[in-house]
Order: C-alpha cells, then sequence, then structure tokens
C-alpha cells in the first residue's frame, strides 16, 4: 500500500493543481484577514475571521480532491495507474488518503495563515486554548472534507463538473438548508464544519466539536463507500 | 505450446450493443498474435477486458491462468498499450512513467530503460506530454507497457501515429519479443504494417471469433496481406 500511496503523491505533485489551489487558498485567507482592517478600518473579531478562514480552506480542500480524482479519470491516469495496480479498491483508497493528507495541510496552513494575520494587526484576542482548538477543527475539517470532495470526483467523472459541484453544493444548496432547517444543517458537512471551529450562535443549537467530528468522518466514510461502488462497478474508458 | 492466455466464452453486453458475443480462445506464448477485423468487430473491447478496464458479462479470461486483477505484480506479466490519445497533458513523459513505476513498484531505472527502448529522447520526456505529438503519446504509451518488462504484450493500434521509422521499429520489436518467448497481441486494421510479422491471425466480426488460423494456413504461399483482405472482405466484411 506505501507503494501506491507514494505513486499517489507523486502523481498529485505533478498534476499542478495542488500547488497553485494551495498558493490561491492562501492568498484568499491572508486577503479576506487583512482587506477589512486594512482598507476599511473595520473590526471583525477573531473567531470570525478564523471561522472565515475554515470555510476557505475546506471548499479549497474538497475542489483539489475533487479535480485530482475526476481529473485522473478523464485523461487516462486511472487506466494507466489500473494496468500496474488492477485491484480497484486499493488504488481508490489510496486516492483517498492522499485527498485526506492534502486537506490537512491546507487546513493546517490556513488556520496557521489567519492566525498570524490576525497576530501581526494585534487583534488576536482569543485564548491560546481556543486558537489552538479552531486551528485543530479546521485541519480535520479540510482533511475530510478533502476526502469527500475526492469521493465526489470519482462519482462524477468530469473535473469542471465536479468543481461546480463542490462550489454550488458550498456557496449555494448549504447555505440554503440552513436557512431552512438549522438542525437539518448541522448534518451536513458545512454544518459540521462550523461545530469543528466551535461556531457561536444565539439562535441555534451547534453541537461540540467533538460531535462535529464525527458527522463529518461518518459523512467521509458514506461518500468513500459511494466513490468504491461506483470505481468498482464501472467500465474504465 | 505455452498458452499464457486463455479467454473461455467471453460476452460483453452494452445497453444497445453486444460487443463481444461467445468469444474463445488462447494465445500462446512466442507468437505474434494479430487480432483483425473491421470497426466495431469489438477488438478494443476484447483488449479492455483482458486487462480488466472493463468487467466481462459472462465468461472469463485469464492470464497464466489467473485473472488479471488478481495478478500480484501485474506489470511484469502484461503490458498493454490503449488509447494514447488520452494521457495527463500536464506532467511530463518522464513524470508519468515515474508515478506508474513507483505504483507498479518497479525501481526508477526501469523509466530511463523504457524511455530508451522506445526512443524517446531524455529532453522530450522532460516536456509536458500535453506538447506532444501523436506519434510521441504513441512511443509514451508503449514505454508504459513495456515498464515491467511483461511475458504478455497487448497493443491496441500501435503504429497510429508512428511515422515510418517507428513502424520499422515496432516490427522488428514484435517480432523479438516473440522470438524472447513473450506473447504478443497486436489488435489493427491496418493490414500493410505489421501483417508480415505475425504467426497467427484471429478475426472478430460483429463481436464474434469467425477465424483462428495460423499464418501458414492463410497464405497458401501468396502476400499475407493480399490473404489478410481476402479473409477480411469474406468473413468480416459487413457489406458482403
Amino acid at each position: 500500500m506505501t507503494h501506491l500511496l507514494s505513486a499517489q503523491a507523486r502523481i498529485v505533485a505533478t498534476t499542478r493543481i495542488a500547488l497553485p489551489g494551495v498558493v490561491a487558498m492562501a492568498a484568499f485567507v491572508v486577503l479576506t484577514g487583512l482587506a477589512p482592517a486594512v482598507l476599511f478600518g473595520q473590526h471583525r473579531d477573531s473567531h470570525t475571521v478564523l471561522e472565515g478562514s475554515a470555510t476557505v480552506a475546506v471548499v479549497a480542500a474538497m475542489l483539489l480532491g475533487a479535480l485530482q480524482t475526476a481529473g485522473d479519470l478523464q485523461n487516462g491516469m486511472i487506466r494507466a495507474l489500473l494496468l500496474v495496480e488492477p485491484r480497484r479498491l486499493r488504488l481508490l483508497a489510496a486516492q483517498l488518503l492522499v485527498s485526506l493528507g492534502l486537506g490537512a495541510a491546507v487546513g493546517a496552513a490556513a488556520a496557521l495563515l489567519a492566525d498570524s494575520t490576525q497576530a501581526a494587526l494585534g487583534r488576536l484576542d482569543l485564548p491560546a486554548a481556543t486558537v489552538i482548538s479552531i486551528g485543530l477543527g479546521t485541519t480535520v475539517a479540510a482533511s475530510l472534507c478533502g476526502l469527500i470532495g475526492a469521493a465526489v470526483g470519482v462519482v462524477v467523472r468530469n473535473a469542471p463538473l465536479a468543481a461546480c459541484v463542490v462550489v454550488l453544493w458550498s456557496y449555494a444548496l448549504e447555505p440554503f438548508i440552513s436557512t431552512l432547517s438549522y438542525n437539518v444543517y448541522i448534518y451536513l458537512p458545512g454544518g459540521a464544519r462550523e461545530s469543528l471551529v466551535q461556531h457561536v450562535s444565539a439562535h441555534s443549537y451547534i453541537p461540540p466539536p467533538l460531535i462535529g467530528g464525527l458527522i463529518l468522518a461518518g459523512i467521509a466514510s458514506a461518500a468513500a463507500v459511494l466513490a468504491a461502488l461506483t470505481l468498482s462497478r464501472q467500465d474504465i474508458d | 505450446m505455452n498458452t499464457t492466455v486463455q479467454v473461455r466464452r467471453l460476452t460483453k453486453r452494452y445497453p444497445t450493443v453486444t460487443a463481444l458475443d461467445d468469444v474463445s480462445l488462447d494465445l500462446t506464448a512466442g507468437r505474434v498474435h494479430l487480432l483483425v477485423g473491421p470497426n466495431g468487430a469489438g477488438k478494443t473491447t476484447l483488449l479492455r477486458v483482458l486487462v480488466g478496464m472493463a468487467r466481462p458479462t459472462e465468461g472469463s479470461v485469464s492470464l497464466h491462468g489467473r485473472p488479471f486483477s488478481s495478478l500480484e505484480r501485474p506489470a511484469q506479466v502484461v503490458g498493454a498499450c490503449l488509447d494514447p490519445i488520452r494521457l495527463p497533458s500536464l506532467r511530463s513523459g518522464r513524470q508519468h512513467l515515474a508515478c506508474l513505476a513507483s505504483a507498479a513498484r518497479l525501481p526508477r531505472q526501469r523509466v530511463e530503460e523504457a524511455l530508451d527502448m522506445v526512443g524517446l529522447p531524455a529532453h522530450v520526456a522532460s516536456r509536458r506530454a500535453g506538447t506532444y505529438s501523436l506519434g510521441t503519446r504513441q512511443r509514451l504509451t508503449l514505454a508504459a507497457a513495456l515498464l515491467g518488462d511483461p511475458q504478455v504484450i497487448v497493443l491496441d493500434e500501435p503504429t497510429t501515429g508512428l511515422d515510418v521509422h517507428g513502424v520499422a521499429w515496432l516490427r522488428r520489436q514484435l517480432r523479438a519479443w516473440a522470438d524472447a518467448g513473450r506473447t504478443v497481441l497486436v489488435a489493427s486494421h491496418s493490414l500493410t504494417e505489421l501483417a508480415a510479422m505475425v504467426d497467427r491471425v484471429l478475426v472478430l466480426d460483429r463481436g464474434r471469433l469467425v477465424r483462428d488460423a495460423a499464418r501458414d494456413e492463410l497464405d497458401h504461399g501468396r502476400d499475407i496481406q493480399t490473404a489478410l483482405f481476402e479473409l477480411l472482405t469474406t468473413n468480416g466484411g459487413r457489406g458482403q
């Protein structure tokens, strides 16, 4: 299995999507952290800024995972790999684990950048334990969402379509569901992410981070099973 | 005779078409097998089922007595060259092979050896595959097939895009591989380029194996290309 993980990591590194994706995500986190204060003199509380960076990290991780697996299916890389490792589920496991790792890196980088930006502005007014736990929550959320994104890519099998699915889900459908029923929303990836970064709401119940993490792990497991069923049953073009 | 590939009662149905219909055949070591047939005869589907890309509806395929999906080191048993048009375009040819070598647990030096074998120069191998001509893509796909130094070599339309030197090289290689005891299966609808190199001819038509003959059973002292052309226009010609 280690050789497959190593091969998959090499594939991700040479696809030239991961690095630009991480750089774009980092730039977005820094800009959204700095711009309101520097350009408009606005003061947003640190927790809101850190939550915002978690959202960006989670969407970036999902996009990277989805683009990687759907792209590999589209451009013939999966076929080339299956000729040297025909056990499809092993190959899928390697893809999902590497996306999990990449998502963790994206989440950790986003959390560190957001903390650094706030510290540089002198506005990191949260206790150290809270900053650390939000950072860990961001990392866990981004890693599991990286895996979910990779599973979406396997099911959709088309990179632009997979990207559209991720963006529409994250920025349109989930927010819409949250306005309809927050009690449903907390069981979705976005709601679980809010639990993990300790979102505070005066109106709605937000489960504790551990429960949010378990919910997200459950969703990721279901997505992995769906991807496994899809890949094992379909012919490869 | 050492049978390395066994196909038994293989049927592959798609929702609207039966691509393979009860096909049985054996491929033997030390022979070049040419799989011919008109467009849509099922040649590519047979190769795809052989290497696990498509699931058979009925029947079985085994390589060295085992299904492809249960081979421990498949790259050292089978090397397949399918559709060279689709290649990851953002990584270089060398990086592409390095990824495959890593997945196949092959030493990195096999990448350079395979590139050397197919005559892909170092500076070309360092360029992004998206910039390659069809012939260069074909060579890269061949290099990927040869990475594991396999015992069975499966090639789908391998002359597509190759220049005259490439075709000449491939003809020599087919013979060399077979003479070294490897099993070679080539699917092609080009009768002129590879016919002289073959030992056995398999004719598919509308998913059925309609002829399986040694070369000397076909040509009867005539030019093999003419014999194949007549065979296809009588057994495999849909217009007949």
